[in-house]
């Protein structure tokens, strides 16, 4: 073997390892442009092969003894070594070639592998050519096991470049694109043949049709398509979920099994939706748009769908602009001027500035550095005036523009219509005015203008909307002045002051200026004329509940908002509790009876002692005796979450501890029906006399009534301050 | 064997080294075109960028009005005459399908069906029905779609906002909030990227916990911060007395100093956390005076939301808060509302509820369109789960309770890519099981980030070993109900 034939047959190894490589590969390969463009030698390469290595490999197993001559010997064997070569570069070339787009994936698979076969093939000839014994049976059989894979490669390889059928005779044009003409969609069409069949046309149809039925489905047929392929029919009329035909669509992109396989044409969501809902209501071949009802889903779906130019809507606005310098938006961006792209890959920008108080005018000018990017830009309340118009027009891709609240008073509102591409002005909370406003209309692109709280009136914005009908103007709420909301009820201004010293004032606060508070303490409601108005803090004397409401002129009254105020009073030298509480509700023992803290009937709070098992017992002592006339127990009612008034409320008085005897009874009135929660005051007038100690105990009812819903089960007593008098 | 031909098939070292070299050689060449094939590929996944959407957003913010507790959907927005036509008869156990209960009712030896005691009428363009108790949400029914088949693994209240707010029962997992702020970042630094806003209705409550706004484990910098419902929103916002803001800068400057020189010591990543966080609390004392200042709505914002908006703390008063919160960039806004939890005393207590939130959930969306807002905000009304359609307890002569219904309830979403004016699926007469269009939580989830800008399958944390996500391993994006 010469030096020549040596690097020669070195070069051709290698270029079989890296076209075996590129081959097994193919859909990993990133290839650099010029690499790409060196596929198209393929087409002018591929003729050498074609030929030369047919006609020698042919040659082969049909060589006469006058081949022994050495000299042809060689000369047969550098021509077979150089077609060899060409034969590698043909494939590789032609690997390059399909990584652009636009062929037949299948076709292009036998026709990669059966060149690449040829290629090695044709380098194994020669070794075994040139390994001298050139009369072996494998030397035989791989050049016509070359021929063959050259033959067939080629015939997938025409059939790629100038379709399949090519070398077929019939001269009738096939495998044109049935175009159906399809009659305008109304109600009375079939849903499947106006929506589902169109989409199976126009994305599964490829590879399952007469003549070509991948898996043996065919679905151009209907008849042949309902009795499904080799895996089993496609769905399961009403059950979309155990269909396969959904099944293999929803499967991850590189699972074998996904539909359409990778790199063709994929189903948009919408189109897998309208297929799951066909499915589910049954997959009937007939059902037209108006035997649904004109909400249902499926109707509205596969109408959007079916009426669409395109089957693949995509709504995303895409920008090829040049993005701006990183480096600029870098050193723009901070926490009061925010730039940030449409999305990671996008070069289109939204500016949005934050926080009026640090805003400069400056700020808005330093953006022009990257005001070719600018799409949107939000001033949202920045004190921005009619000047910072001037710099705006400078952003020629502007689609979106927030002035809303900004300074700007309108003047030079026209010069937005410079730009271009402008979709949307929000102009509410500004003082801009309708003529103004006319002028912007005239901005080519413009849909949507946001005049809320502007001088244009109500019928400036009718004539506007006439005018310029392509336009939304969106005028907002409008507060209807017949309607009487109702004020909120009166506050506490510390809600934990409802307990009070002596000396210590009760005061009332409302939200809304200029409302007047009206109240009483005498237990009846309040009205709006003749009640005492509130003027300030006010004192009390005794328990008391206060009622106040809020009016106003044009404002409907608020609802009672009621106050249980108590006077500290007498406070007791201990307190102990007889009785265990209910676990959840233990406060903080017998302190809380005590500690001027009130609890929220509606929210259950801690501030609260809860009884149910057992009843509420509570001893109080008064170191050498204190004189009383009364006991107050500040108690809830909160029917849903069981809390009931008590049955009876018992006092015992004494000196000893031991002995005591009853000096005071009261038996609260039982709720018949359910009711708000609220806070209750027992007064239990006690006979006067001077007591060393008293004992109190409230009953929780046994037995809820029949009307609440615990009907039967046993009731809460909640207690959390006694007062004594 | 024929001594030639042995000889041939002793190929030389030398020989067997060159064809070697030349083969690695082309492999390595090869290798160079085709980059991935060998070593592990470089995770798609993990070099997608943080802080920026993936493909362009339709919503940029999210605000949730959580009703929790549960309103009950026969009550809202699924109207079933079939069940005051069958008052008081036993739900069939063709319906129920073994389906299992709460501890509440599972003991009920009856469950007598029991229909609304509100009227329903037919609104808007989709011709939805809506229950006479909610009058502005039914104004607004044009602009919002009603998903009637939205349904839940879990039976009982904690698990069940749990599941909604972080895709998992558990609690162990990052929130909604939190993995948008992890996925999109501050859209305003000077404010947090998830606010939570909490008030209290007159009905029945369940509690809500930290954990349903937790960063899980994401960093804590994703945490939702509580606003206070008191007077000031934010707590310890104010310089002490005495402090002025340059010294308040200077104390800033000289802690971040030591909290760096702490973080190149430990490298904890929570030390850095610390020190973005402390920034922006510095910043929030500009921003937040200019959110909570009421002074700047005008009287019909109050006519708008209800007089309830100027009493902090009430629902009303969230909205409007959510409002400026979003306008002003904060990414979610999650509000909940307490006290749908009707086991009882329905008849009475859910006009209070309703009364609470109805105007103020409307006038947001009314308000966030008349700024042109609407279309990049994306607003959700509802709760954990649904109702029974059978009463639980007995059931009395004008009122009824319902328990926790799992399988079916209903929910509203609008703006930011939803298909406005629209009502999704279907459910039995009963108002029981789905029948048509069901919406998983996970499904919701999914829709949510991809409306977002965000593909619910590729935002991931990896975490003890496994990757997480906010669906985890399920959810479908659910095109009726985008535009």
């Amino acid at each position: 073997m010469s030096r020549f034939e040596r690097i020669l047959s070195n070069i051709v190894f290698s270029l079989c390892i890296l076209l075996l490589m590129a081959a097994l590969f193919r859909s990993q390969l990133e290839v650099p442009g010029w690499l790409q463009v060196s596929g198209r030698l393929h087409p002018v390469l591929l003729h050498f092969p074609s030929a030369l290595l047919l006609s020698m490999m042919l040659a082969i197993p049909f060589r006469g003894k006058w081949m022994n001559v050495t000299g042809l010997q060689v000369l047969f064997g550098r021509i077979l070594l150089l077609t060899s070569l060409v034969t590698v570069l043909t494939a590789l070339t032609g690997v390059f070639l399909s990584l652009g787009d636009g062929y037949d994936t299948d076709l292009l698979t036998r026709h990669m592998w059966l060149g690449t076969a040829t290629a090695l093939l044709s380098y194994v000839v020669w070794q075994l050519w040139s390994s001298e014994k050139t009369a072996s049976l494998w030397l035989n059989m791989t050049s016509i096991a070359g021929c063959f894979a050259l033959v067939v490669g080629s015939h997938f390889g025409g059939s790629l470049t100038h379709g399949a059928d090519f070398l077929s005779f019939s001269t009738e044009e096939t495998d044109v694109p049935e175009i159906i003409q399809r009659p305008p969609v109304t109600d009375s069409t079939a849903i499947y043949m106006a929506a589902v069949q169109p989409l199976l046309q126009a994305k599964c149809y490829v590879c399952h049709n007469e003549k070509k039925s991948k898996g043996g489905l065919i679905m151009s047929d209907i008849r042949k398509m309902l009795a499904g392929g080799k895996s089993g029919a496609m769905w399961v009329a009403g059950d979309p979920d155990n269909s396969m035909i959904i099944e293999r669509l929803r499967l991850d992109m590189e699972d074998r099994k996904h539909m359409p396989p990778k790199g063709k044409p994929q189903l948009t969501i919408e189109e897998i939706e309208l297929l799951h809902r066909w499915i589910a209501a049954g997959a009937d071949l007939e059902k037209p748009f108006n035997a649904l009802s004109e909400t249902d889903s499926l109707r509205t779906l596969a109408y959007s769908l079916a009426t669409s130019a395109t089957t693949a809507p995509n709504t995303a606005k895409s920008y090829d602009f040049d993005p701006a310098n990183p480096k600029d938006i870098a050193s723009l961006n901070s926490p009061f001027r925010v730039i940030y792209p449409v999305d990671y890959k996008s070069p289109a920008l939204s500016v949005a500035f934050f926080v009026a108080a640090e805003y400069k005018p400056n700020m808005l000018e330093e953006c022009r550095k990257i005001g070719d990017q600018i799409v949107s830009l939000k001033l949202t309340s920045m004190p921005a005036g009619d000047e910072a118009l001037n710099i705006i027009t400078g952003f020629n891709r502007l689609e979106v523009l927030d002035l809303n609240g900004t300074g700007i008073s309108g003047k030079g509102l026209e010069k937005l219509t410079k730009l271009e591409k402008l979709e949307q002005v929000t102009l509410s909370n500004t003082q801009v005015s309708t003529d103004q406003l006319e002028k912007l209309a005239k901005a080519t692109a413009l849909r949507k203008v946001y005049i809320w709280r502007t001088k244009a009136t109500e019928q400036d914005i009718t004539n506007l909307r006439k005018k310029f009908p392509g336009i939304s103007w969106e005028s907002g709420y409008q507060p209807d002045p017949a309607e009487q909301l109702k004020l909120t009820p009166p506050l506490a201004k510390d809600r934990d002051k409802l307990v009070l010293s002596k000396g210590e004032l009760f005061e009332l606060k409302h939200p809304m200026a200029g409302v007047t508070l009206r109240y009483t303490t005498d237990g009846t409601e309040p009205d709006s004329l003749n009640s005492p108005e509130y003027k300030g803090p006010i004192t009390i004397n005794g328990p008391t509940q206060l009622k106040v409401i809020a009016v106003m002129q044009g404002w409907a009254k608020s609802s009672v908002s009621n106050f249980s105020l108590f006077s500290r009073g007498i406070a007791p030298s201990a307190t102990y509790l007889l009785t265990q509480p209910g676990n959840r509700y233990k406060a903080l023992g017998s302190v809380s009876l005590s500690d001027g803290l009130k609890g929220d009937s509606r929210n259950v709070s801690l501030n609260w002692l809860g009884f149910r098992e057992v009843p509420f017992i509570g001893q109080f002592r008064f170191d050498g005796g204190q004189a009383l006339k009364r006991v107050t127990l500040s108690m809830a009612e909160n029917h849903g979450q069981y809390i009931m008034p008590p049955t009876l409320i018992t006092v015992w008085g004494g000196e000893d501890s031991a002995k005591l005897s009853i000096i005071g009874k009261l038996k609260p009135d039982k709720p018949v029906k359910e009711s708000p929660s609220m806070n209750r005051i027992f007064n239990v007038d006690i006979t006067p006399g001077q007591y060393k100690h008293v004992r109190i105990q409230a009953d929780p009812i046994g037995s809820l009534p029949a009307w609440h819903r615990g009907k039967g089960d046993k009731g809460w007593v909640f207690v959390d301050e006694v007062f004594f008098e | 064997m024929n001594e030639f031909n042995k000889f041939r098939l002793n190929h030389t070292r030398r020989h067997f080294l060159t064809r070697a070299g030349l083969g690695v050689g082309s492999i390595a060449l090869g290798s160079l075109l085709a980059p991935g094939i060998f070593g592990r590929k470089q995770d798609e996944l993990e070099s997608l960028p943080l802080g920026v959407a993936q493909f362009a957003p339709k919503a940029k913010r999210v605000i949730y009005l959580f009703q929790n507790g549960a309103p009950s959907q026969l009550e809202t927005f699924d109207y079933k005459p079939k069940l005051n036509e069958m008052m008081g008869q036993d739900l069939p156990a063709s319906i129920r399908n073994g389906q299992r209960l709460t501890g509440m009712t599972a003991n009920q030896d009856k469950f007598p069906l029991v229909g609304s005691a509100f009227e329903f009428k037919q609104h808007g363009q989709s011709g939805a029905w809506i229950s006479s108790m909610f009058p502005h949400m039914a104004s607004i029914v044009d602009d919002i779609c009603i998903i009637k088949t939205i349904h839940t693994e879990a039976i009982n209240h904690d698990p069940a906002l749990t599941f909604f707010q972080t895709g998992a029962q558990q609690g162990n997992r990052p929130s909604m909030g939190a993995w948008t702020s992890y996925g999109l970042g501050s859209e305003n630094k000077n404010l947090p990227a998830y606010c939570v806003l909490l008030s209290r209705g007159r009905g029945n409550g369940q509690g809500v916990y930290s954990k349903l706004w937790t960063n899980g484990f994401l960093d804590s910098v994703h945490q939702g911060v509580v606003f206070s419902s008191g007077e000031d929103p934010i707590l310890y916002l104010n310089n002490p007395d005495g402090q002025d803001r340059s010294s308040r800068r200077d104390m800033l400057d000289q802690l971040s100093k030591l909290n760096t020189m702490a973080f190149d010591q430990y490298g904890d990543p929570e030390i850095q956390s610390k020190i973005q966080q402390y920034e922006m609390s510095y910043r929030m004392q500009t921003a937040v005076p200019e959110l909570t200042d009421l002074s700047k709505e005008p009287d019909h914002i109050i006519r708008m939301y209800g007089p309830e908006c100027l009493v902090p703390g009430s629902y009303a008063a969230n909205c409007l808060l959510a409002r400026k919160l979003s306008e002003s960039g904060v990414r979610f806004v999650q509000l909940y509302h307490q006290g749908w939890d009707q086991h009882g005393n329905l008849v009475g207590e859910m006009p209070l509820q309703a009364q609470d939130v109805d105007r103020a959930s409307a006038a947001l969306v009314k308000d966030l369109k008349q700024r042109g807002l609407l279309d990049e905000t994306l607003v959700i009304w509802g709760g954990e789960f649904g109702r029974t359609n059978y009463c639980q307890g007995n059931l009395g002569k004008d009122n009824y309770g319902r328990d926790h219904h799992p399988k079916c309830f209903s929910i509203w979403m609008a703006g930011g890519g939803i298909k406005p004016g629209t009502v999704y699926g279907e459910t039995d007469e009963f108002g029981y099981n789905i029948v048509k269009d069901p919406v998983s939580v996970h499904d919701f989830h999914a829709t949510i980030q991809h409306l977002m800008g965000i593909d619910h399958e590729q935002l991931t944390y990896k975490h003890l070993g496994r990757r997480y996500r906010l669906t985890d391993v399920a959810g479908q994006l659910v095109p009726g109900i985008m535009a």
